[in-house]
């Protein structure tokens, strides 16, 4: 049974006053209250910040009269002053100019349901939680500095973890509310060589999960999980690598065969790639490199032997930091097949855009609290389309390669409409089947529509664990991943360029 | 809503909690933004947008408290729970606040007149559509004009009277064929004729070709680049002011030495939060110490490192003026840390007008935005990332455009300073400074 977010009683008699009073000036009105509590710890290079209190919430107000619409941000769920955003909306309409298509929104499936969400802790012990995150990087820290002597640490971490409650409500009588958890946690390590250099890392973990995916009880009370141990050490050892590393000129980049990306370099690179040009309001304006204004796919964007998924893993709900169980508009979250067997198939939608293609939306619609509900990705991956050439090992993966390079880790990315860049945090040369060298960082970018057309391999199950915030105008928590390893062909529609 | 009579509630409310010291920064909003998406425009408003960031000190402990909502009951709830989880404190009490000796700049009525004439903006977008289409050479076009009028106070236990400003803001883009962008950012309305402009002088400026760094023969090639003020006010802000805070300098992670020579001898550039309508202008900055201008380097040698009031203490010294609340990642501004952080950022302009500097390179590009900059490393400088706008400058003229995703540029944000060899004369507002063309070298990667 869902949770139900406190005081619903009272929040609904608001919002049906507001929607009631809307009702008798405009042809449709909608409402999302979204609130946030979380709690969260700053560990920078001169300080500690410690918040074991901070509470977020605002409005969105969206009104359609005349085939037009008007969104309003609303900073309270007060009765007053959502009434008065009432009628300065009904004032922006008059002045709107009709869109050259009148606007329309595609009904909500299933309306009747009301409860969506997971447990979510509504109080946090906080002293006890970042007390174990604090020492737990810290020891880890000093662990490695005594197995690699004459190397200085410097970790910087962030940690959140939050209570999020939302509801949407319409004057179609639509009432759904939301409540889930979701926990995070960046390490920024940085590394001083015996020489004085200078080395860096970013690693990230975090899920729809409580804060008990990152501090574990113990016998001597809370202290950092297993995995996040794991995962931390990993990135610090990473960091006190690359100060050996090498860079590789464009000669040899072009003489690598192969390009092998872990699950966390590959995610960004189809999150930007690939996610953002499914993304039906910019298949819309005309920016999607992917699919025509019309909605038409362009074609192949992927190899046969690719599926291009966003959502949570089928069914799964407790995976990937973008999952929800419901969108920003009510419509519960599909799993959606974006490309099939490498064959652009179809879009992210919300209410909107789903109207506009004559389609049903699937649960695409999201904003960062307040902000317009835009189609946004949840968490975006790559599925193999088939078991041929699906390899249990990476070893498996690589020993036919005669040059090429494993690309692992992200600090972020960035898209345009018909290329994306992506950085690569740490590389590996591959030589005669074999990894032989740590290279440094690098920037990937590539092609749009051949970015995925090489893919020949891969190795491990899919993850889609990888963590992000993808920046639209708005903020959103994001998931992506794939396969544990990905190997493509070097091909001249994508490039590497490494630093140093 | 009245800011200044809601921080005296705070501050009776933390009288009543008995704690030794409250720093108080209360921001309200308003925005009114005309969204283009090609031949449509959608107007969206945001209303009463409260933020509140304390910090509040007792017994030797700081505690921190961001809150949306002006309640009163919730705030006390907030403190209560914040110092059972308070840190040592860098100092024993927050800023006392002192009146201004100046007023600042910072608010334009028509700016402010325009929120309550949504018609008005909406015919200034259209005309802004209308013209861009007129060129022919139209494929796509997306932009904004953006008003906004920010209510903003910072206030601490001890002060008798907050610093506060009534902040008005513009801004206007336009983005044509996803190949080229031009806006205007600023506190006071400018020129609407440059505004209804923008797209249209995008698109007739665009190049008829696109070329690779191959037919150009320039890959692996360190090549004469010229930045574009947008470019480089991120060079300075993610990447070389990392190493002018006191902060990295405190840990032994700043590649810069007092006195040294950093910059080309061309190089004169300050910080300023005083500045008439500019981004930043404030009376003080995020902690109460007055703002003011900070020559960081005058001709090529590094003058001062930037402090906040905590990295000041650590040193004995006085903050800079610097302590501001910046994002690690994406915290909103009123749950951001206050840390050490660059104002307004102003570089001297040169003595060659851009034309000039253009004529007087064989092969080279021009840089406006790399794709993900936000990526670059700010530990070392370095980056590597794709041209998103940019141009090909081929025996002294503009050629073409650089053909999408098949260029990257790379190269180290410190070490090219010392590489600039032209500035020009002219300069753009980019809504957080005041910045020139300049030409350094860069690696097409």
């Amino acid at each position: 049974m869902p949770p139900t977010i406190p005081e619903e009683t009272k929040i609904k008699r608001i919002v049906n006053q507001v929607l009631k009073y809307a009702a008798q000036k405009v042809e449709y009105a909608d409402i999302l209250y979204e609130r946030v509590l979380k709690i969260e710890m700053q560990k920078l290079p001169d300080r500690l910040i410690q918040k074991p209190f901070n509470a977020k919430a605002r409005v969105q107000l969206r009104l359609l009269a005349d085939g037009k619409k008007t969104e309003i941000k609303v900073g309270t769920l007060d009765l007053l002053s959502l009434k008065e955003a009432v009628d300065n909306g009904v004032k922006l309409l008059k002045v709107s100019p009709a869109p050259p298509r009148p606007v329309q929104l595609a009904p909500i499936p299933n309306p009747e349901k009301v409860h969506y969400g997971t447990a979510a802790p509504r109080t946090f012990p906080a002293a006890g939680i970042f007390s174990a995150i604090i020492t737990g990087v810290e020891k880890i820290a000093r662990e490695v500095e005594r197995k690699y002597p004459g190397v200085e640490l410097k970790p910087e971490y962030w940690f959140f973890s939050q209570r999020e409650e939302k509801v949407v409500a319409d004057t179609e009588g639509v009432f759904k509310t939301q409540v889930m958890p979701r926990t995070f946690l960046q390490l920024l390590t940085r590394v001083k060589g015996p020489d004085g250099k200078l080395t860096q890392t970013r690693a990230r973990l975090g899920n729809p999960l409580p804060y008990t995916s990152v501090v574990a009880r113990g016998k001597n009370g809370l202290t950092l999980s297993r995995t996040a141990v794991r995962h931390i050490r990993e990135w610090m050892e990473k960091t006190v690598e690359l100060q050996n590393a090498i860079t590789l000129s464009p000669e040899e980049i072009k003489s690598l065969t192969h390009f092998v990306l872990h699950y966390t370099t590959l995610g960004v690179f189809v999150h930007e790639a690939l996610g953002h040009n499914f993304e039906a309001d910019i298949v819309k304006a005309g920016s999607s490199g992917i699919i025509d204004q019309n909605g038409v796919p362009r074609g192949m964007v992927a190899a046969e032997n690719v599926h291009i998924m966003d959502g949570p893993l089928p069914g799964i709900f407790d995976e990937g930091f973008g999952t929800e169980f419901i969108d920003d508009e009510g419509v519960e979250v599909q799993t959606k097949m974006l490309a099939e067997n490498g064959q652009a198939k179809g879009m992210i939608l919300n209410r909107e855009t789903a109207a506009y293609f004559g389609l049903t939306p699937n649960g695409g619609a999201f904003s960062e609290l307040g902000d317009p509900r835009i189609p946004r990705m949840s968490n975006t991956y790559v599925m193999p389309a088939a078991k041929s050439n699906w390899f249990r090992s990476l070893d498996e993966l690589i020993k036919d390669i005669p040059r090429g390079i494993i690309l692992q880790g992200t600090a972020g990315g960035a898209v345009s409409k018909d290329g994306m860049s992506s950085s690569v945090l740490i590389g590996y040369l591959i030589e005669n089947g074999r990894v032989t060298r740590t290279v440094k960082p690098a920037n990937f970018s590539a092609k749009t529509l051949y970015a995925l057309r090489y893919v020949d391999g891969f190795a491990g199950p899919v993850s889609i664990s990888d963590v992000g915030f993808c920046g639209k105008g708005q903020t959103k928590y994001v998931g992506d991943g794939g396969p544990v390893w990905t190997r493509i062909k070097n091909n001249e529609y994508m490039g590497l360029s490494v630093q140093g | 809503m009245d800011l200044i009579k809601f921080a005296e509630k705070v501050k009776r409310l933390t009288g009543k909690l008995k704690v030794d010291d409250v720093e108080v920064l209360l921001t309200s909003k308003r925005t009114l933004n005309a969204r283009i998406e090609n031949k449509e425009i959608s107007l969206e408003l945001n209303e009463a947008i409260f933020s509140a960031g304390l910090r509040i000190l007792k017994r030797g402990k700081i505690a921190y408290l961001p809150v949306t909502e002006p309640d009163i009951d919730l705030i006390e709830r907030g403190i209560n729970t914040a110092l059972v989880r308070a840190a040592p404190a860098p100092y024993p009490s927050f800023a006392i606040i002192e009146p201004p000796a100046q007023k600042l700049l910072t608010f334009d009525p028509a700016v402010a007149r325009l929120l309550d004439n949504p018609d008005e903006v909406q015919k200034i977008a259209l005309l802004l559509v209308n013209r861009a289409y007129e060129t022919g050479k139209i494929e796509t076009i997306e932009g904004r004009i953006w008003i906004e009028l920010e209510n903003r106070l910072l206030t601490t236990l001890h002060s008798s009277e907050p610093a506060y400003a009534e902040r008005t803001g513009f801004s206007a883009m336009a983005e044509v064929n996803s190949k080229d962008f031009d806006f205007v950012g600023t506190r006071k309305l400018p020129d609407i004729e440059q505004v209804i402009a923008l797209g249209a002088a995008v698109a007739r400026n665009l190049p008829a070709t696109e070329t690779t760094p191959e037919t150009e023969g320039l890959k692996g090639k360190t090549v004469p680049a010229i930045i574009h003020p947008v470019m480089l006010e991120e060079i300075l802000r993610q990447l070389v002011a990392e190493h002018l805070y006191a902060s990295t300098v405190q840990e032994g992670m700043s590649k810069f030495r007092p006195g040294a020579r950093i910059a080309s001898e061309l190089v004169t550039l300050w910080d300023d939060a005083t500045a008439p309508y500019d981004g930043n202008t404030f009376p003080v900055d995020d902690e109460g110490t007055p703002s003011r201008k900070n020559m960081i380097i005058e001709n090529g040698i590094l003058k001062t490192f930037l402090y906040d009031r905590a990295t000041a203490l650590k040193e004995g010294r006085e903050s800079t003026g610097n302590g501001r609340r910046r994002p690690v990642l994406i915290e909103n501004e009123h749950e951001a840390p206050v840390r050490c952080t660059i104002n307004d950022i102003y570089l001297a302009p040169g003595d060659k007008p851009l034309e000039e500097i253009v004529k007087g390179i064989n092969h080279g590009v021009v840089v406006k935005k790399l794709l993900g900059f936000h990526t670059a490393n700010r530990t070392t400088g370095d980056f590597s990332n794709p041209l998103y706008f940019g141009r090909t400058i081929r025996n002294g003229e503009i050629a073409s455009l650089p053909e999408p995703g098949r260029w990257a540029i790379k190269g180290n944000a410190l070490d090219c300073l010392k590489t600039i060899g032209a500035i020009s004369q002219e300069t753009k507002a980019i809504g957080s400074g005041v910045l020139p063309w300049v030409q350094m070298e860069l690696t097409v990667a």
